[in-house]
């Protein structure tokens, strides 16, 4: 009989190769056709590592979440809703990887704590406290990473707001609430939602974290009310003890354990985030025949820009020499002098070892112009400028990008983007206002001015 | 197996997974029915997976206000005959003409398929964690980092990885006498 499973992995398959042999043929095209495609860009956001601080009250949200010392100008005039949310709690059933140990009837509760919305930023706080009993199968104070794998941001309007799903969740949870979206049409230019842990109490086994999701093309719709919905909780430990079992020679052993429940947390936006008014700038001026803007927008939380870069060449990979040992590595294994899972272990350690990281990391930032990357390099390493340098408003006031920025080229679309959080917003965005970034080692001024509705 | 083609689309894409979970059984029947002494289970096994794969690339051309049984019988119906040109084997094939509910019409791609079946050899042949980072970049649209995160390793490490892949399938490619006009 038959094997569905089967014959739909063999399709997948097929179209993935035919989808290759039509791109192959876009990518020759390129030179002519790629500065009218939009895309979305896939962005890294800034993982901040200041330590472990509470953030109970909103000015620490702020301080935590976006890494600056000084009380922001949306603390300042109340961009912030401090949630009144009583804890719901959830029963829930516990899965291990690695023993398939399955615990049922386990509570977690958990509750919304702050939050803001505007066009660019969803961000939210949120606390959990686990029941005693999950300490007897993951280690709360070694956890490093949190995962909503079947998020869904739902809106009075039935909108998805953001959503972490992928298809096959996507397509349950449009069944679920009956939602009309089509997964590949919506991910396409859907907010990308990152999560992070903001501090973990080992007495009380409460672990607050931080939901953040960034809009993408469109601006996050103008919602009264959100809902967060998952049924998937992931617990991961901290990456550096996994790192410790290099030695024994089981690396990417990740300990982890997977929560199924039924999470609901409900929240009303107030009417100083649903009622904002969108604002965004064009270009005036030449700036550079290469950089071509596609918008700039601030919202109340941040500023961002996008462009295509005209002329961005993707450099080869096979120039940079933390390739070349990979690939010589893989060669070992296609040659058979040794076994698939010796070179993938060498490969992965090979990965990991931090001279590595920055050789490819500074292979990166002279082959390509900008560095998408550039974030995650050393403090002490020399500065890169291939990026954008400062904002200058119209009195003169410069506006340096600081530790909460991100910066990054989408490699297969050539599009750069650079988001800034609470440093140029709303509040203190003047008219005019001049962009400078260094393309290929020249400083370029981009001349904007705000739109009049 | 009377459902028109909009049960199956949703904001005009195919849902392939539905379409397969439904009509997966019923093109096996067509073709075990037509031709099942003379083709292997891997054919069978081919012609099934082929059927649904043309009927995607024609997702454009579909006619909401057909049923989808009609097309898909009659992709399944030129595929078995075409099979049968190639195992050079006759048989009458009129007694099952009437399994065609409607004269419609599809692209057989015969070009595209003859390239994508050139290339599923190399592609199968590939690591299971290739195989899977080609699906999820050129049929899940994922991005880079999007697909770094799900295997959880590095952003640099599944460039490298799509590099290799992209350049081992190239080479196939134009060994199999095809240009990719680079």
């Amino acid at each position: 009989m038959i094997n569905k499973e089967k014959i739909l992995e063999n399709v997948k398959l097929k179209i993935s190769i035919s989808n290759f042999g039509e791109e192959e043929n876009i990518e020759m095209k390129k030179s002519s056709k790629n500065i009218f495609k939009i895309a979305t860009v896939a962005c890294c956001l800034l993982i901040l590592t200041t330590g472990i601080t509470f953030a109970k009250d909103i000015e620490k949200f702020i301080k935590y979440y976006f890494g600056d010392d000084k009380i922001t100008k949306a603390a300042e005039q109340g961009y912030v809703e401090d949630v009144n949310m009583d804890n719901i709690d959830t029963d829930i059933t516990l899965t291990k990887d690695e023993t398939e140990i399955v615990i049922e009837d386990i509570n977690v509760s958990g509750k919304i704590d702050e939050f803001l919305m505007d066009d660019i930023n969803l961000s939210t706080n949120c606390s959990f406290t686990f029941d005693e009993k999950i300490k007897e199968y993951f280690d709360l104070d070694n956890l490093q990473r949190i995962y909503f794998t079947d998020l869904i941001i739902l809106d009075e309007e039935n909108r998805i707001v953001a959503t972490n799903c992928l298809k096959p969740d996507f397509d349950n949870k449009c069944i679920e609430y009956n939602l009309d979206y089509d997964f590949n049409e919506f991910s396409s230019n859907m907010p990308l939602v990152n999560t992070s842990i903001i501090s973990i109490d080992k007495d009380t086994n409460l672990v607050n974290c931080n939901i953040n999701c960034n809009s993408s093309d469109e601006f996050l719709p103008k919602s009264k009310e959100l809902t967060f919905i998952f049924t998937k909780m992931r617990l991961e430990k901290h990456e550096e003890y996994a790192g410790q079992d290099i030695s024994n020679g089981e690396y990417l052993k990740c300990d982890s354990v997977n929560l199924i429940g039924d999470w609901k947390l409900n929240v009303k936006v107030p009417e100083k985030m649903y009622n904002r008014e969108k604002s965004e700038y064009r270009v005036v001026g030449e700036s550079h025949p290469d950089i071509k803007v596609s918008y700039v927008r601030c919202s109340e939380s941040a500023f961002k820009f996008k462009a295509w870069l005209l002329n961005y060449k993707q450099p080869d990979m096979e120039s940079n020499p933390v390739y070349k040992e990979l690939e010589r590595l893989e060669e070992l294994v296609d040659k058979g002098e040794i076994t698939w899972e010796e070179g993938n272990k060498r490969i992965q350690e090979f990965s990991c070892i931090e001279e590595n990281k920055i050789a490819d990391r500074r292979w990166m930032r002279e082959k390509e112009v900008i560095t998408r990357d550039y974030m995650y390099f050393e403090e002490n390493e020399e500065r890169s400028i291939d990026k954008i340098t400062h904002i200058t408003d119209s009195n003169g006031k410069k506006y340096e990008i600081g530790n909460s920025s991100i910066s990054c080229v989408d490699i297969e679309q050539n599009l750069y983007e650079f988001t800034a959080d609470f440093e140029l917003t709303k509040y203190n965005a003047t008219d005019k206002l001049t962009v400078t970034l260094i393309y290929y080692g020249e400083p370029v001024n981009i001349e904007l001015e705000r739109i009049k509705e | 197996m009377k459902s028109k083609i909009e049960k199956y689309k949703n904001n005009q894409k195919l849902d392939l997974e539905k379409v397969i979970d439904e009509y997966s059984g019923y093109v096996y029947s067509i073709i075990r029915n037509m031709a099942s002494e003379y083709l292997s289970e891997e054919d069978i096994e081919e012609i099934v997976s082929d059927t649904f794969f043309i009927l995607w690339k024609n997702t454009d051309k579909l006619d909401d206000e057909r049923v989808l049984s009609s097309y898909i019988a009659g992709i399944t119906k030129n595929l078995v005959k075409e099979k049968r040109r190639v195992i050079k084997i006759n048989f009458d094939i009129s007694e099952y003409e009437n399994i065609m509910q409607d004269n419609v019409k599809v692209d057989m791609i015969c070009e595209q398929r003859e390239k994508v079946n050139v290339l599923e050899k190399t592609v199968k042949q590939l690591k299971e964690d290739d195989i899977l980072i080609f699906n999820l970049y050129y049929y899940s649209s994922m991005k880079i980092s999007e697909i770094s995160n799900v295997l959880n390793i590095s952003d640099f490490n599944v460039k490298m990885r799509l590099h290799r892949i992209r350049k081992k399938i190239k080479k196939e490619f134009s060994k199999g006498g095809y240009s990719d006009d680079k």
